[in-house]
């Protein structure tokens, strides 16, 4: 696919606990720098460091689309009114036509906090206000919904939620639906807020760490629940520019929420991401690693990855600058490899102190200049489902 | 654009009353009595445990009842799954959960309440390892797991497991999302002309301003309007089920406001 891609990623847009904008996560990315915070979340009844946008409540929320008003659309406004987005995006649609441009969102729970604050309100054995309406906050659909309707497009719309590794296969399904000729752009988001269901669920499974998380460490001992919204703008086009060169997708078949410990689904994924690239292994300049900084994950990446490349490339997570978003994490870390692929920056693995023995593929950091022709980025969820995607220019 | 041609390997349903597909080929053809759904029918599959029936949702049971009679496809397949609501009831208790003051969450209904539970489920039942994916557009689901499927079988030429479901969420959240009646269906769908082929599908796209093509049976109704989006499955599901029915094309609504026109091609 690498020489017959059909279209560009022209524009993006994100914003995390690194702030909102391609400087603030430019400046992290060189000095290797976090936005965890230990600021915590309303009425969490344990305490962890979080990767939280701050601000959100001071967005002014278009009138006409109140309906939508929630954490996970806030966080889509804030990245879409960033660095021009916005402004790109409605030129491609004055451009196209508003019936050729479609939305793709990854998300894991939407509009979910909304629920969980009114539903934790309710008196016991009452009726759901009324007025409350799943469409907008608990339909997984919601962020995607808003999306179309924000920008007034009339494209095809739907939502890809897969856990963890949602929003990266919505950069495939953006691909697919330019080459199969039903649309002649994508809007992908990629977006999931703090929510008691994500951070409660992940306590329960003992994954949540105390301290900020880090990857590849040899002391590392869980993940940090991050928030994010990432946008990026995929066109139909054969010229220059960042291009979805290749994807694989696996699944373990094995456990819902661990992996095998060679990675042999993570390693699928990647094999058959270089096939459809027609790319050795070797020409992979950066891998973009899943990086949970779960015990087992991380281990269980680094054998895919040395299996597949032999520890000539450098590894790296970049959780520990913003924490595992989940849902939105695939699009956020597609974004930050192509400004890192712009500004010519292998970054270095964020919060990673001593390298773990299991995790020698991880490539620490400093970040430093390298030209980067070709990026893969993993991406895995819940339910043993696996995504590796290139970006290549 | 250039059509996209499906060729039809297998289909699949589940309803109330209406266990699989040839089932709902005799209910359509019939199309006699009126359509009254058993009050307390609830999927089954033999593809979990009993254990593991019990412990999961019946929105897993009921899409595994689907994947079950499409029969297990093979790595080098796909899968997608198509579901508006999803994980309700697991949900339910999770907000319930929410509710108390030290929010515990039973470990096991946290890993499947995400949307790909039930397709996750299904891999480790079968230890299919090839890809996998779970979608949702809200109302326009059918249209979006048809388009979906359709991408995978055109553009990477491959076999692709379709399958839909949704259930009725429980009280209180069902007042405000109310889906009627648990249905499931399910399409194989291959790009390629082979000896298991019963049919082909053309799909195309369709600008906005397109109306839904409305069943025309009893059952096909009922199961249309009952308030459950996997319904618009079946105007399509009417005219492969029934010889007699004119060829028409059909048009089934995508989120965003354009169509998918889909017409039986030669197989």
């Amino acid at each position: 696919m690498t020489d017959k891609a059909k279209s560009r990623m022209t524009a993006y847009a994100m914003t995390s606990a690194l702030g909102t904008g391609r400087a603030a996560h430019l400046a992290a990315l060189r000095a290797c720098s976090s936005g965890l915070t230990r600021r915590g979340f309303p009425d969490l009844p344990f305490d962890c460091p979080v990767g939280e946008v701050a601000g959100l409540d001071h967005l002014a929320f278009p009138a006409h689309l109140a309906e939508f008003d929630n954490r996970a659309n806030r966080l889509t406004l804030a990245a879409l009114q960033s660095d021009g987005f916005e402004a790109r995006a409605r030129d491609v649609i004055a451009r196209c036509g508003a019936e050729r441009v479609g939305t793709v969102v990854g998300t894991s729970t939407a509009g979910v906090e909304k629920l969980e604050q009114v539903y934790r309100a309710l008196p016991e054995g009452a009726a759901m206000p009324p007025d409350f309406d799943m469409r907008y906050h608990n339909s997984h659909h919601a962020v995607g919904d808003f999306l179309s309707q924000y920008f007034a497009i009339t494209g095809p719309s739907y939502t890809v939620s897969t856990a963890c590794s949602s929003s990266a296969k919505a950069l495939i399904d953006a691909a697919q639906l330019i080459e199969a000729g039903f649309c002649d752009a994508v809007i992908v988001g990629g977006v999931d807020s703090l929510c008691l269901t994500s951070l409660n669920g992940f306590e329960a499974l003992q994954l949540v760490s105390r301290q900020p998380c880090r990857p590849c460490d040899a002391a590392r001992d869980g993940l940090t629940i991050g928030e994010a919204a990432a946008l990026i703008l995929v066109e139909r086009s054969e010229g220059a520019g960042a291009r979805l060169s290749g994807y694989g997708e696996s699944s373990d078949g094995e456990h819902m929420s661990t992996p095998p410990k060679d990675g042999a689904g993570a390693r699928a994924a990647m094999l058959a991401a270089l096939k459809m690239a027609g790319l050795g292994p070797a020409q992979i300049d950066y891998i973009n690693m899943h990086g949970t900084a779960t015990p087992l994950n991380d281990a269980a990446e680094c054998a895919a990855i040395q299996a597949v490349f032999g520890g000539a490339v450098p590894a790296s997570s970049l959780k520990g600058a913003f924490g595992h978003t989940l849902g939105a994490a695939g699009a956020l870390e597609a974004a930050l490899c192509l400004l890192a692929m712009e500004e010519n920056l292998v970054p270095g693995t964020i919060g990673l102190k001593t390298v773990d023995a299991d995790c020698a593929c991880a490539f620490a950091g400093p970040s430093r200049p390298a030209p980067l022709r070709h990026v893969m980025s993993n991406a895995f969820g819940f339910g043993g489902n696996n995504s590796a995607i290139i970006l290549s220019q | 654009m250039t059509p996209i041609i499906l060729h039809i390997e297998k289909l699949a349903f589940a309803a109330p009353g209406v266990e699989g597909w040839p089932a709902l080929v005799n209910r359509l053809n019939a199309n006699t009595e009126p359509y009254a759904p058993a009050p307390d029918w609830s999927p089954h599959n033999t593809v979990l445990s009993p254990r593991n029936a019990r412990r999961l949702s019946t929105e897993i049971n009921l899409a595994l009842m689907v994947a079950e009679e499409l029969g297990a496809l093979s790595d080098e397949d796909g899968y997608v799954f198509a579901s508006s609501t999803g994980e309700g009831a697991t949900l339910k208790g999770i907000l319930d959960a929410l509710r108390t003051e030290q929010m515990l969450i039973q470990p096991i209904r946290f890993q499947n309440a995400v949307h790909n539970a039930a397709a996750g489920q299904w891999s480790i039942a079968n230890r299919h390892q090839g890809p996998s994916t779970t979608i949702a557009a809200y109302d326009e689901t059918v249209g979006a797991g048809l388009l979906k499927a359709a991408l995978q079988v055109a553009i990477e030429r491959r076999r692709v497991g379709l399958v839909f479901f949704d259930a009725p969420l429980p009280p209180p959240l069902d007042a405000v999302r109310p889906l009627g009646l648990p249905i499931g269906a399910g399409m194989v769908l291959s790009p390629m002309r082979s000896a298991q082929t019963i049919g082909a599908l053309s799909l195309t796209l369709a600008g906005p301003g397109e109306t839904m093509t409305p069943p025309r049976t009893g059952v096909g109704k009922a199961l249309f309007t009952c308030g459950n989006p996997i319904g618009q499955i079946l105007p399509l599901f009417e005219q492969i089920a029934i010889p007699a029915l004119a060829q028409a094309p059909i048009s089934i609504a995508l989120n965003g406001g354009s169509t998918l026109r889909i017409e039986r091609a030669a197989p």
